[in-house]
């Protein structure tokens, strides 16, 4: 952090701090939030009650480009991050913007490819397997709108009264917010997406691991 | 338009709801009335709805959490006296549809919205005051937890005539708890209000638990904070690692039966195990979110009444921390018949045995502090003399549970009953009680009662002890749980037993209810205008009673544990140190309480699939968070000169006793 950030939250570092120590501690909680949709998951990941198997589900292309717009908006909100700390509200405005366009690719993609599901009559009450993973894969999603949400609020809020110590503190909880929500999605491309295209179940079927669907 | 909501339902041949609804709506619109007449509205919206005084919003807590707490009495009186009459050719009053309502209400209700709205209206009056603290560490979000509370207070209130509640039990097991078995709005009352209530309880625990570790007064070191301090942190790591099982868990209930999801179904590969599992691995860590609070007000009665310092502050404390996470690997005791075998329950049960040790060693720690001490018996020394009694006696019947064999033989009987209510009853609620009576003095200026206290006392304990000693012998003669009807003949004098001991007990809830409205119109003669009426030893006494809103003029250096004893000890209490600076104090909110309304208006429109009311809901919250977090006058400075003023006008009060 550089003098003038420094010169912008006098006064105000305790109160800024505070609220990023409990944002910290609201994200702790939020861990526990995904560990139990990870449990379920884990629990109903083989009842596929003869309807279709992850090898059938997992469309590992459309996911590899979520992972890279999900982990190159990280970096763009870290960019955006240290825009704020130097006080520039055009770059901060700026780096948001690229964020919030990949982050709603994101969920675009995440979006196209739950109604490509749903369409093919695999939706989350085919069967129980198909629950937990619309349900792990949708809180996932539904987080990353909470996220685009507020980078909107809080650039209306820039855009509007400049960068104020409270839009600094802002940033730097959103840009926690954001990370976190990228170390989960690491987890669930691991567990729900690559796990899910090696599971044994998938072997039966006689697939290629990693292999295209419907191939 | 209305989604599933039409006149039918609301049950209008049924007199007992109809009734009880009545005198609800009675209660409303005489309390409406009365404020209109004072003409106190606005005193009533800016001065206490929207505020974010830690203080007020402790005492709203309260005052919610003793009326809900009446209406969960009163499910006790019914259900009591129906297991009275209906025994052999009687079949009492209710029938089993509504019978069923109520238990699960009952147990929803004194679980959700009196034991911990109390115990956490409890900790909001008086931790910030024992940490040296002007405010909690969010004070915004204070109030919004409050009212995200009182949208679940009003939901499950609202079940009793628009709709019905769960007839699930107040755990909600499925499959019962699933669209084919329990088609009306009962599980979705009980989802949607504890899914409110539950978020705000949540930002309370982030929000206490940033308070206590940021915000102690210099010199507070962790080892010399007080216990009942170190209770409410132990508490608020259950809840910021416990309750996002219980969103996940309702949530997933509730994507079952509104999106036709498999979680816990019979059909399509569900696993109703994994609904008991997740259920219980928060609700287990939500028993000591219950009690380790509770804990907490005893070691502070007991050290201040018996004049010394609690005995093994230490192990108290790592007691309490080994209590915590324990918590969280017992889980499975709840369901050992679940069936996963020998190896698996004899882990949960020796995990079980093991926790109670931590606790053992609580009870000698209070048992010693007594020992040699000049014991005071008012009547929060009497509560916890009774609760230490209690809890021990409900603590070894839960060693007895904790034994799979013979869990095997008591699950779900009136055994496991009588064993809960020892410990919560015994515990929580004594607590509670206590804690109400030995803080009511800092925050109203005057004592209570203590006669009346002391009656009230009385009848709780010898009330307690009538209703539950026959449940624990029906338990071992085979009467379940949740039955509205016995046809046992050697039951009977049993059952009328436990209704006499509910009658004794009613009495004791009334001398409470007396001994407040007493008590307030005696209030000259039990005045507090030292701010220490109890002869205290932590910080909370060495403030005025009510402290002002920022509570501490002068932020207090803390060098010892018990800080205010040793103040007073060393006579330092008599010159204040320290230069007057001004103070900054966040200005009252109406934001939160719209937040609440709408959290309110989101949650039936769920229950009664009215989408367009749920939406709007959601989009007034978030419209109510941009409008909140782009005000910038949010605080104002109180100035020197007031500070002065009030220090000249409270100080020399809460200087007259001045040491022991």
């Amino acid at each position: 952090m550089n003098r003038e950030a420094g010169a912008l939250m006098a006064g105000h570092a305790d109160a800024a701090s505070l609220r990023v120590f409990g944002f910290w501690v609201y994200v702790m909680s939020d861990c526990v939030l995904f560990a139990s949709l990870f449990v379920a998951y884990a629990v109903l990941h083989s009842a596929y009650a003869g309807g279709p198997t992850p090898r059938e589900v997992v469309a590992l292309p459309g996911v590899l480009a979520e992972t890279l717009l999900l982990l190159s908006s990280s970096f763009t909100c870290g960019l955006a991050t240290l825009a704020v700390h130097r006080g520039s509200r055009t770059g901060l405005l700026a780096w948001l913007a690229v964020t919030f366009l990949l982050g709603a690719a994101f969920v675009g993609l995440e979006g196209s490819e739950f109604g490509r599901l749903v369409r093919e009559g695999s939706g989350p009450g085919r069967s129980a397997y198909l629950s937990s993973f619309f349900a792990l894969v949708g809180t996932h999603g539904l987080h990353v709108t909470c996220g685009l949400l507020w980078m909107l609020i809080l650039g209306a809020q820039v855009a509007v009264k400049g960068v104020k110590p409270a839009a600094v503190g802002r940033m730097r909880t959103l840009s926690l917010f954001w990370h976190f929500l990228d170390i989960v999605w690491v987890c669930v491309f691991s567990f729900v997406y690559l796990a899910g295209s090696l599971s044994p179940g998938a072997m039966q079927m006689g697939g290629v691991p990693g292999g295209m669907p419907h191939g | 338009m209305l989604g599933k909501l039409g006149l039918s339902a609301i049950p209008f041949h049924d007199p007992i709801i109809m009734g009880a609804f009545g005198f609800m709506i009675a209660c409303v619109v005489a309390l409406a009335a009365l404020v209109t007449y004072q003409r106190k509205w606005r005193w009533l919206w800016s001065e206490w709805l929207t505020s974010v005084d830690h203080k007020r919003i402790g005492v709203m807590y309260v005052i919610v959490a003793i009326v809900m707490g009446l209406r969960g009495f009163a499910d006790v009186v019914m259900m009591r006296s129906q297991l009275a009459l209906a025994n052999g050719a009687g079949h009492g009053y209710l029938p089993p549809e509504h019978y069923d309502q109520i238990f699960s209400a009952h147990g929803v209700i004194m679980i959700f919205f009196m034991a911990m709205p109390f115990l956490i209206g409890l900790i909001n009056i008086a931790v910030p005051l024992q940490i040296g603290a002007r405010d909690v560490a969010f004070p915004f979000l204070n109030s919004v937890s409050f009212w995200l509370f009182m949208a679940g207070v009003v939901l499950v209130n609202l079940s009793l005539a628009v709709g019905e509640f769960a007839r699930t039990g107040w755990a909600a097991y499925p499959p019962l708890s699933e669209l084919p078995y329990s088609p009306g709005v009962g599980v979705d009352y009980y989802i949607w209000s504890l899914e409110i209530a539950g978020a705000g309880t949540l930002l309370t625990g982030i929000n206490f638990l940033v308070t206590i570790l940021a915000l102690r007064a210099p010199g507070m070191t962790l080892m010399r904070m007080p216990v009942f301090t170190w209770t409410a942190l132990c508490t608020m790591i259950l809840v910021i690692a416990a309750f996002p099982i219980l969103t996940v868990v309702l949530g997933l209930l509730a994507l079952d039966r509104y999106l036709g999801m498999h979680f816990f179904t019979n059909a399509a590969g569900g696993n109703m195990m994994l609904y008991v599992n997740l259920f219980w691995a928060w609700g287990h860590p939500e028993v000591y979110i219950l009690v380790l609070p509770a804990f907490g007000i005893f070691s502070e009665i007991v050290a201040t009444f018996s004049g010394k310092r609690l005995f093994g502050y230490t192990s108290m404390i790592l007691a309490t921390v080994v209590i915590t996470v324990l918590s969280f690997v017992v889980w499975l005791h709840h369901f050992f018949t679940m069936g996963a075998g020998g190896d698996v329950n004899a882990v949960f049960g020796i995990t079980t045995m093991i926790i109670a040790v931590p606790t053992g060693v609580k009870i000698f720690n209070w048992l010693f502090t007594i020992f040699r001490g000049r014991l005071r018996f008012t009547t929060p020394v009497l509560w916890t003399l009774g609760f230490i009694v209690t809890f021990v006696f409900g603590g070894m019947s839960g060693v007895m549970l904790a034994n799979p064999p013979a869990d095997f033989v008591l699950h779900n009987s009136q055994f496991l009953i009588a064993h809960f209510h020892n410990t919560i009853i015994g515990g929580s609620i004594f607590g509670a009680i206590a804690g109400f009576t030995y803080w009511f003095p800092k925050i109203a200026g005057f004592r209570l009662n203590e006669r009346l206290g002391k009656s009230a006392f009385v009848c709780w304990f010898v009330g307690f002890y009538l209703t539950f000693v026959p449940l624990y012998i029906l338990g071992f003669l085979g009467m379940t749980r949740r039955v509205n009807y016995t046809d046992n003949p050697a039951w009977r004098p049993l059952l009328l037993l436990a209704a006499a001991g509910v009658a004794v007990t009613a009495v004791g809830v009334l001398l409470l209810l007396v001994q407040v409205v007493v008590s307030v119109l005696q209030r000259n003669e039990a005045r507090d205008r030292t701010g220490d009426p109890w002869d205290g030893r932590t910080l909370e006494w060495s403030v005025p009673s009510p402290p002002p809103a920022w509570n501490f003029s002068r932020i207090p250096v803390v060098t010892e544990r018990d800080a205010f004893w040793e103040a007073k000890r060393e006579g330092s209490v008599r010159a204040p140190s320290g230069k007057l600076e001004p103070i900054l104090v966040p200005r009252n909110t109406g934001a939160g309480v719209f937040i609440g309304a709408f959290g309110l208006a989101m949650g039936f429109g769920m229950i009664w699939h009215i989408w367009w009311l749920a939406i709007m809901g959601v989009l007034g919250v978030i419209v109510a968070l941009i409008v909140r977090t782009s005000t910038d006058d949010t605080e104002y400075h109180v100035p020197v000169d007031t500070l002065k003023r009030e220090e000249a006008r409270l100080l020399p009060a809460a200087r007259v006793r001045g040491s022991p």
